[in-house]
């Protein structure tokens, strides 16, 4: 076993149920219900400001799929299910297999009830990703720390990371904020420096790591890459 | 505007409009949005853009009457030869995103009876900044004001939509 697979073996013994993670999932799951329950089924309900920008966030996210071919894909934080829906639009001619994760009950029923009898489209209510697929996503997620202390969100943002490439066979894409919206209160959105996390997919995951950042938002997404076998 | 929507919702709207489009981070965010979806392209109207924009009133019973508002724009003139007011904004949003020095943008009213189309100039509309913007203008009546065929119109139309 190398360093590498020893270190993301270590990180990945803390599996997502572990009982140090339990207040942060029930605080982001009322945090998502609630904005549900506010905004419905629409942008602001997963907490972006429009459509527009959260497609354009899928975009981002999206270019690290091989769209020529059938391939499954997991979306974590699935929310209601949004991508699916602008996959479905802007890449009517590709089959993708969908799963979406979501930690939120609420969330995940909507998702089901507007993606009612779509065969190749599923979603599941969970803390950690149920299958293996292709490629995984996650857009937004790491950004609402709330209160919880910087130590134990960043270990929640391993064990979230460590999940996605545990369960993807070829690679992952995830975004993160650059910088704190001026509306935000102090100290509630989670901003690290890109460094922190390619150093961390590269180091300790063993992948390649491509950053994507001038695309108009004050964020950056990480398409996170497995290496070919030597 | 007086008749369409309230006075509150327009001052809402147009404070959220004036933030999506203000210097730096949030004019650059638009650019990058009409570079990849083709916003202002024309094949969107007005109403579609602001949708997925979510500038809408917050209050809720304002929202439809904002979007009907949006529409309504077709019918004004604009500063420029056989372009109405509503393709007039479209067009200017799009010169300007696309240009290679983008500036920010701005929405005001001004009254109707002294200028009756939509305009778009350069200026500065913030006397404090001294960045230029590009200054969208709609031609407004205060309530009650409007010309008394468009309040009749209105009545026939609220009459027959009750039927």
């Amino acid at each position: 076993m190398t360093n590498r697979t020893a270190a993301a073996r270590r990180t990945s013994a803390a599996p997502s149920g572990t009982p140090l993670l339990g207040g942060v999932y029930t605080g982001i799951e009322a945090y998502y219900a609630a904005k549900l329950a506010r905004y419905g089924a629409i942008p602001p309900g997963v907490d972006w400001s429009c459509e527009a920008t959260q497609r354009l966030r899928f975009v981002q996210l999206l270019k690290l799929c091989a769209f020529d071919a059938p391939f499954s894909l997991n979306d974590v934080g699935c929310g209601y299910g949004a991508l699916s829906v602008f996959m479905a639009e802007r890449y009517p001619d590709c089959q993708v297999d969908y799963l979406g994760i979501d930690i939120a009950p609420s969330m995940v029923r909507r998702a089901r009830r507007r993606h009612r009898g779509e065969p190749n489209v599923r979603f599941a209510v969970g803390r950690s990703i149920p299958r293996q697929a292709d490629y995984a996503v996650a857009s937004g997620i790491m950004n609402v720390k709330l209160d919880q202390p910087l130590d134990l969100w960043e270990f929640f943002v391993r064990t979230t990371l460590v999940d996605m490439h545990r369960t993807s066979r070829l690679g992952f894409a995830v975004n993160f904020m650059a910088s704190p919206t001026p509306d935000a209160p102090p100290g509630q959105l989670y901003c690290p420096a890109p460094e922190t996390w390619i150093r961390f997919c590269q180091e300790t995951l063993g992948c390649s790591v491509a950053v994507l950042s001038d695309y108009g938002m004050r964020e950056y997404t990480l398409h996170v890459r497995r290496l070919p076998p030597d | 505007m007086g008749d369409m929507i309230k006075d509150g919702t327009a001052s809402d709207v147009f404070h959220q409009i004036n933030t999506r489009l203000a210097p730096n981070e949030p004019i650059r965010e638009l650019v990058a949005i009409h570079k990849e979806f083709d916003m202002f392209s024309g094949k969107y109207s007005l109403k579609q853009v602001f949708r997925v924009l979510h500038i809408v009133p917050a209050d809720h019973s304002e929202r439809r009457r904002w979007l009907r508002y949006l529409d309504f724009i077709v019918g004004y003139k604009s500063d420029q030869a056989g372009v109405n007011g509503h393709d007039r904004i479209v067009k200017a949003f799009r010169e300007n995103l696309e240009s290679g020095s983008v500036h920010p943008m701005f929405w005001r009213t001004h009254k109707a009876e002294d200028d009756e189309r939509v305009t778009v100039t350069r200026g500065h509309p913030i006397p404090h900044e001294r960045q230029e913007y590009v200054i969208i203008s709609l031609p407004t009546r205060p309530a009650g004001e409007a010309p008394k065929p468009t309040l009749a119109a209105a009545r026939v139309r609220r009459a027959a939509r009750k039927k």
